[in-house]
C-alpha cells in the first residue's frame, strides 16, 4: 500500500514537472502577450521595455527554473490577461467546470445504468434494440453539434432555456453554485445533456457488456441453481458484480470529461476551467496555460490514485500481491 | 450605527421601489472581455470603448466624432509648444471626491510612467504643471497637431482612491498593483462600475450626479462576454440580450427578419487590405520578388472581384475603397478614392509585361478571426488569383500569432487592416502603415512600402496646426501610395450592430459605445 | 487462383461470415460504409466538382441552396458554400480527409501501441515498468490538450510556408499520440500470456531470435483484440478530429475535413443558409455510426468471452 503511494507520489510529481516543462518550452513561442497588452500603436522600445517586465526577454529555460521555484510554494504568478493571480482564477472557474462534470456524471450513471440492465436483460427486445441504436448514435456525434442544435431549438425557437452562462449563482465561501436558483437549474440543462451524452452511452455499453459477462459466470449458474428468479439474480448478483468495473471507468472518465468540458464551454459560455484556457490561448497568457495543464495533470493522476485504492479496499486480492 | 444601518436599509430599498417601476436596463454581448477596469493598463479598442463610459479624458469625442470639451472645459496655446487647460469645475468622481488638477497630473504620471501601454502616447508631453486647483499647464517636446485627439483616449483618475487601492502604477505583473483594478474603478463618466465578475457578467449603473445634461435614459448596463458567434446571436434573438456590436454579415438578414429586432448599420473607419514585401530580393520558394515590380502589384490588384467579395462575402456591409482613409475621417480626399478597375485581362497582360505570364507561387498569411470575414475574403483571393495564375498557398494563423509575425517581418503577403484608432487621423495611419520602418515609424510595415517623398511629409503631418497645409499633405501622400499601389486595398468594413428595437443607439465610425447618447424605450 | 477461392470460401463457411449474414442491421451499416468510403475514396471520380481548382470557383455561385429549393442551381445537388463550392463535392473531398486522418491516426497509435506492448510483454523488467508509467503519464493527459501541445510544437518548428501543408501530418500524430496505450496494455497483456507456453520456448530454444518469435508467434495472436479496438478507435479518431477543427486545431481550410466544413457552417447556422453545416455534420455523423456499429458488432463477434 505505502509503495503504491509512494510510486503514484513519484509519478505525480514526475507527471507536474514534464507538463510544466513542456507547457514553458512550447508556450513561449506561440505568440507574444505584450501585442495584445500594448495595442497596436505602441513603439519597439515600449514592447521590450515590457518585455523585460515581465521577464520574457529571459531565456527560456530561466523563466521556466523561476515558473517552477514559484509553482513549489503554490504561486503560479499573474494572468497577463486579467491580472488575477493565476492561482485564485483557476479556483474562480473549477466550481462551474466540476458542477457540471458532476451533473454529467451523475445523468449518465442515472440513465446509463438501468439501460444497460434492460438492454442486457432483455437484448432481442425492440426497446433494447433502439437503445442499443441510441447509445451507438451518442458516441458518434461530436458535442459541438449537439450543443448546436439544443440551442437552436431551446433557445431561439422555443425561447425555453439560456443560451449562455451559468445564469444567477449564489456564493458559499470560495465556492460558486447555480444548483440554488432556478435560472442556475435551468442553466445547467443543455450544457450537462450536451456533455452527457456520450457518457450515458458509454455507460450504458459498458454495463451492459458486464453484465453479460457476470451472467456467464458459474456463481451465477448457481444462484439459479438454487431457484432463485431471473430478476433476483440480475438485480442483486450480477449487477452488483458488475458496478465494480463501471464505478471505476466512471471515475476515469471524470478526468477526460475535464478536457471534453472545453467543447461544451465554448459552445455555452459557460465560465468553467475549458473556457479560461480557450482564453488563455487565444491571449498567449503563458501562465495560466502551464498552470492549467499541471492542474488538469494532477488531478488526472490523483483521480487513478483514488480509482486504485478504492480498488485495493474492495478487491482483497489485489492486497494479497 | 444602528440608525445608519436603518437609514441604509431604507434608502435602499427606496433605491429598489423606483428601479423596479420603470428602470432601464440594456443587456449587451460581445466576443471579447473587458481586459480590465484599469483604463491605463491595456491599449485595446474594445475596453477603451466600454469603459469609456466610466471614466473620462480632458476631451472627448462627440456624436459626429468631433472633439468637444470633457473634464477640460476650454484650452488654449501660450506657445506652440506650450498648452494652458481650464479644468471644469464641480465635477465629482464616483466616490465623491471632487476633480481637480492634482487628478490630471496623476493621470498623467500613473498613464505617462515607464512601462505604462499608455507611455507612448503621452510621449509628446514634456511636463505638466498646475497653475491652480483647476488650471493645468502642458509643454510639448516639439509641436504636435494630434494632443486633443490623443486625449481623448487617455482617461483621468483619482488620485485618492487609486492611492487607497495601492493601484498607483497599471500593468505591475510582477508585484501585481494594477490587480486591484480588475473588478473596481472610480471615474468621472455617467456610469459607474457596480459589480464585476471577470469573464461573466460587469454591471455598470448610471451616474446620477454626472456633471453633463443627461441625454440617456439607462438606469443598468449588464455585459456579458459570448465568445461563441453562434452562440451571441442566437442570445440576441432569443431575448436574452438587447444588443450585439457585431452582428456578422451572415446573420444580419435573420435579425432584421426576426419581430422586435434591428440592425443599425453605419460605416466603419477601419480599411481592409493586402500588405506586401517590396524590399527583399527573393520571397520564399522563388529566385526574385515579383511583389517589389509596381506591375505585379497592380495585377493582382485588378485580378481581385472587389464587388463580387462585396456581395457574396460582406453581403453588401463594406465600401471597395481604394485609399487607406475613410471618409469619415478629417482631410479625406475623395477625388483620390477612385479603385484600379476589377479587370482579368489587364491584370494577365501587367503580369505578361513584368514576366510573369505563366504566374507564380506566393505564400499568404491571413489572420482568422481579426477582421469580418477574413478567412473568407482570403479563400476568395486564392481562386481570383488563380485565375490569372498566381498560386495563392494560403495560412490562416491565430491572431495573437498573426499580430506577433507579421511586425516580425515574417511575411510576404498578407492581410491587415487599419482604423486610424484613438488618434482618428490620417496620421496614425500612416506612420505605422505607408513610412518606411525605422525607429518607432511603420511599425506594421515590415519590408513594405517605402518612398522617400511619403517619409518626408509623414513627421511634418505631425507637427503641422495649419489645415490646409494638412490637407495638401495627407492628399499627396494618399496619391502616391495609391499610385504606387503600396497596398492593395480591398473596402471599408460596414459595422453591423444588432439590438432590439427598443434601444436606440447610435453608431459611430470608430465604433465606440458611448452609452449616454442612447435610450430605451 | 483456387488457393484464393479456398480461402473465400473457407471465409464463407466461418462463424464470422454466418454472424454477418445473420445481423441485417450490420450488414446494412457496412453498405453504407462502404458507399461512404467509395464515394470519399473517388471523390475525384465521382464528384461532380473539384473544389479545390481555386480557379473554376466562381464567387457569384456562392450560398446556393440544394435543387428541391427555390432560387438554386441544378448544377449543385445540395447547394454551394460561402465560397462558391459545391457542397456535396466538399463533402466527398472533406469525407476523404476525415477518413485518411482517422485512419492514419489509427494506424500511427496501433503501430506504437503494439510494439510497444510486445517489447514491455516479452522483454518485463525495468524495460516493462518504463513502457507502462509513460503510459500512465501519456493518460493524464487528455487527448484535447495533447492536441493543443503537438499544434504548439509544430507551430513553432515548421516555416510558415510549410505550417499548411504539414497540417495534416500534426493532426495525424496529435490524435494520433493519444492512443496508443490501450494497444500497448492489450498487446503486452497477451504478449505475457504466450511468453509462457511451450512454443515460445520450444522456439527459444532452437535459438529464434527474439523478434522473429515476436512477429511470427505472438503478434499473430493478439490480432483478434487490436483490431476490434482499431475499428472502434476509428470512429473515436473521427470524432476527434471534428472537435479539434471545432476548436480551431484542425485541419485548415485549404484542405478542409468535415470538421473543418462544420465549423465553417457553424457561423452560418443561425443565418437560413442551414445547408452549408448541416450536410457536412450529417456526413460525420453517419460516417461514424455505420464504423461504430461495424466496429461493435466485430467486438462483440471477436470477444470470446461473450460466445
Amino acid at each position: 500500500m505505502i509503495s503504491l503511494l509512494a510510486t503514484r507520489l513519484t509519478s505525480v510529481i514526475l507527471v507536474m514537472l514534464v507538463v510544466s516543462a513542456l507547457s514553458f518550452s512550447i508556450f513561449n513561442f506561440l505568440g507574444d502577450p505584450v501585442n495584445n497588452i500594448l495595442g497596436v500603436n505602441a513603439t519597439l522600445a515600449q514592447r521590450e521595455e515590457l518585455r523585460v517586465a515581465l521577464g520574457l526577454d529571459q531565456s527560456t529555460f530561466v523563466q521556466f527554473w523561476r515558473f517552477v521555484e514559484r509553482a513549489v510554494v503554490g504561486d503560479f504568478g499573474v494572468s497577463y490577461r486579467n491580472r488575477q493571480p493565476v492561482v485564485d482564477l483557476i479556483l474562480a472557474r473549477l466550481p462551474a467546470t466540476l458542477e457540471l462534470v458532476m451533473c454529467a456524471t451523475v445523468i449518465a450513471l442515472a440513465v446509463g445504468i438501468p439501460m444497460g440492465v434492460y438492454t442486457a436483460l432483455k437484448p432481442r427486445g425492440l426497446l433494447s434494440r433502439s437503445l442499443q441504436f441510441g447509445s451507438l448514435l451518442g458516441i458518434s456525434m461530436p458535442q459541438f453539434l449537439i450543443g448546436m442544435l439544443l440551442i437552436l431549438v431551446f433557445s431561439v425557437e422555443l425561447r425555453w432555456l439560456s443560451a449562455f452562462g451559468r445564469g444567477e449563482v449564489v456564493k458559499l465561501g470560495w465556492w460558486t453554485t447555480g444548483m440554488l436558483t432556478t435560472s442556475g437549474l435551468k442553466a445547467l440543462i443543455m450544457p450537462t445533456i450536451t456533455l452527457a451524452v456520450f457518457q450515458v452511452s458509454m455507460i450504458m455499453r459498458l454495463v451492459r457488456g458486464e453484465m453479460l459477462e457476470v451472467v456467464r459466470t458459474d456463481f451465477v449458474k448457481f444462484a439459479r441453481a438454487r431457484g432463485l428468479s431471473d430478476r433476483a439474480v440480475y438485480l442483486t448478483h450480477a449487477l452488483r458484480n458488475s458496478l465494480l468495473p463501471v464505478i471505476t471507468i466512471t471515475g476515469l472518465q471524470i478526468g477526460s470529461l475535464i478536457a471534453f468540458a472545453i467543447v461544451v464551454e465554448a459552445v455555452f459560455q459557460w465560465p468553467g476551467m475549458g473556457m479560461l484556457i480557450l482564453q488563455a490561448i487565444e491571449f498567449a497568457d503563458f501562465p495560466v496555460m502551464a498552470a492549467y495543464l499541471a492542474f488538469v495533470g494532477f488531478s488526472f493522476v490523483t483521480i487513478n490514485l483514488i480509482v486504485d485504492l478504492i480498488y485495493l479496499a474492495v478487491d482483497p486480492r489485489l492486497r494479497a500481491k | 450605527m444602528n440608525r445608519y444601518l436603518k437609514i441604509l436599509l431604507l434608502a435602499s430599498c427606496a433605491g429598489l421601489a423606483v428601479s423596479a417601476a420603470d428602470a432601464k436596463t440594456l443587456r449587451f454581448a460581445e466576443s471579447q472581455e473587458i481586459s480590465s477596469m484599469d483604463p491605463h493598463a491595456a491599449r485595446e479598442d474594445f475596453t477603451l470603448s466600454l469603459i469609456g463610459n466610466v471614466y473620462e479624458g480632458l476631451v472627448r469625442w462627440n456624436k459626429e466624432l468631433k472633439i468637444e470639451p470633457a473634464l477640460a472645459e476650454s484650452w488654449e496655446t501660450l506657445s506652440d509648444t506650450k498648452w494652458r487647460f481650464h479644468l471644469r469645475k464641480g465635477v465629482e468622481f464616483h466616490n465623491g471626491n471632487p476633480f481637480t488638477a492634482d487628478d490630471v497630473i496623476f493621470s498623467f504620471e500613473r498613464a505617462g510612467s515607464p512601462g505604462s501601454p499608455f507611455a507612448g502616447l503621452l510621449e509628446p508631453i514634456a511636463e505638466v504643471v498646475k497653475v491652480d486647483d483647476h488650471t493645468i499647464d502642458m509643454t510639448l517636446k516639439r509641436k504636435y497637431a494630434l494632443l486633443l485627439n490623443d486625449f481623448a483616449g487617455w482617461y483621468i483618475l483619482d488620485k485618492e482612491f487609486q492611492e487607497s487601492i495601492g493601484a498607483q502604477k497599471p500593468l505591475d505583473l510582477s508585484t501585481n498593483t494594477g490587480g486591484a483594478m480588475i473588478t473596481q474603478g472610480v471615474g468621472t463618466g455617467p456610469f459607474k462600475v457596480a459589480s464585476r465578475e471577470p469573464d461573466v457578467k460587469t454591471v455598470f449603473v448610471a451616474n446620477e450626479k454626472w456633471w453633463d445634461k443627461r441625454e440617456h435614459n439607462i438606469d443598468e448596463i449588464v455585459y456579458t462576454p459570448i465568445a461563441n458567434n453562434a452562440t451571441r446571436i442566437a442570445a440576441l434573438l432569443s431575448g436574452e440580450v438587447d444588443f450585439i456590436r457585431n452582428a456578422p454579415p451572415q446573420d444580419v438578414a435573420r435579425i432584421e427578419a426576426t419581430p422586435g429586432m434591428q440592425i443599425m448599420r453605419a460605416p466603419h473607419l477601419r480599411n481592409i487590405f493586402y500588405g506586401m514585401d517590396q524590399q527583399s530580393k527573393t520571397l520564399p520558394g522563388l529566385d526574385s520578388n515579383p511583389l517589389a515590380d509596381i506591375r505585379v502589384r497592380k495585377a493582382i490588384y485588378q485580378a481581385i472581384d472587389i464587388d463580387g467579395i462585396k456581395r457574396s462575402i460582406m453581403r453588401d456591409n463594406s465600401r471597395p475603397s481604394a485609399i487607406m482613409m475613410a471618409p469619415q475621417l478629417p482631410f479625406y480626399d475623395a477625388s483620390l478614392d477612385v479603385r484600379f478597375p476589377f479587370d482579368i485581362e489587364a491584370s494577365k497582360a501587367l503580369l505578361k509585361e513584368a514576366g510573369y505570364a505563366d504566374g507564380f507561387t506566393l505564400p499568404m498569411d491571413c489572420p482568422a478571426g481579426s477582421f469580418i470575414n477574413d478567412e473568407q475574403i482570403c479563400q476568395a483571393t486564392v481562386g481570383m488569383l488563380a485565375k490569372v495564375g498566381i498560386k495563392a498557398q494560403l495560412t490562416m494563423h491565430p491572431p495573437v500569432q498573426f499580430d506577433t509575425e507579421l511586425p516580425a517581418g515574417k511575411y510576404s503577403f498578407y492581410m491587415l487592416g487599419w482604423a486610424g484608432l484613438p488618434t482618428l487621423d490620417a496620421y496614425n495611419i500612416i506612420s505605422a502603415t505607408f513610412h518606411t520602418p525605422t525607429g518607432d515609424l511603420g511599425a506594421w510595415n515590415p519590408k513594405g512600402y517605402s518612398n522617400a517623398r511619403v517619409d518626408e511629409l509623414i513627421p511634418q503631418i505631425g507637427t503641422e496646426y495649419d489645415t490646409e497645409k494638412r490637407q495638401e499633405m495627407i492628399s499627396e501622400v494618399m496619391k502616391l501610395h495609391r499610385d504606387e499601389v503600396g497596398k492593395i486595398m480591398l473596402h471599408q468594413q460596414f459595422l453591423t450592430w444588432g439590438m432590439s428595437d427598443k434601444v436606440h443607439a447610435i453608431v459611430p465610425a470608430d465604433e465606440y459605445t458611448r452609452f449616454w447618447y442612447y435610450t430605451m424605450d | 487462383m483456387s488457393q484464393l477461392v479456398l480461402r473465400l470460401k473457407a471465409f464463407g463457411n466461418s462463424e464470422l461470415a454466418w454472424r454477418f449474414r445473420n445481423s441485417p442491421p450490420v450488414i446494412f451499416a457496412a453498405v453504407v460504409l462502404i458507399v461512404l468510403v467509395f464515394c470519399a475514396a473517388a471523390a475525384s471520380l465521382i464528384a461532380p466538382h473539384n473544389p479545390f481548382d481555386p480557379a473554376t470557383l466562381n464567387i457569384m455561385d456562392a450560398r446556393l441552396p440544394p435543387v428541391w429549393i427555390d432560387g438554386s442551381s441544378s448544377t449543385y445537388l445540395l447547394g454551394t458554400d460561402e465560397q462558391g463550392r459545391d457542397l456535396l463535392s466538399t463533402i466527398f473531398y472533406g469525407m476523404r480527409v476525415s477518413i485518411l486522418v482517422g485512419i492514419a491516426a489509427v494506424a500511427f497509435s496501433m503501430t506504437i501501441g503494439v510494439a510497444l506492448g510486445l517489447i514491455a510483454g516479452y522483454l518485463g523488467g525495468w524495460v516493462d515498468t518504463v513502457i507502462m508509467r509513460l503510459g500512465d503519464i501519456q493518460l493524464s493527459f487528455p487527448t484535447i490538450m495533447i492536441a493543443f501541445f503537438i499544434d504548439g510544437v509544430a507551430k513553432i518548428v515548421m516555416p510558415i510556408g510549410m505550417r499548411e501543408e504539414m497540417r495534416f501530418y500534426v493532426v495525424i500524430l496529435a490524435i494520433g499520440v493519444a492512443d496508443w496505450v490501450q494497444f500497448a496494455r492489450t498487446v503486452r497483456a497477451a504478449t505475457m500470456i504466450e511468453r509462457r507456453k511451450d512454443y515460445v520456448a520450444a522456439a527459444r530454444i532452437s535459438e529464434v531470435s527474439g523478434v522473429r518469435i515476436l512477429l511470427a508467434h505472438i503478434l499473430p495472436n493478439t490480432i483478434g483484440p487490436v483490431l476490434v479496438l482499431a475499428t472502434l478507435g476509428l470512429g473515436v479518431a473521427i470524432l476527434t478530429e471534428a472537435i479539434l477543427s471545432f476548436l480551431g486545431l484542425g485541419m485548415p481550410p485549404s484542405q478542409p475535413s468535415l470538421g473543418t466544413l462544420i465549423r465553417a457552417g457553424n457561423d452560418l447556422l443561425l443565418s437560413g443558409e442551414w445547408w452549408i453545416s448541416l450536410f457536412p455534420g450529417a456526413a460525420l455523423v453517419l460516417l461514424v455510426l455505420a464504423v461504430n456499429i461495424v466496429g461493435d458488432w466485430l467486438r462483440d463477434v471477436l470477444n470470446p468471452r461473450l460466445r
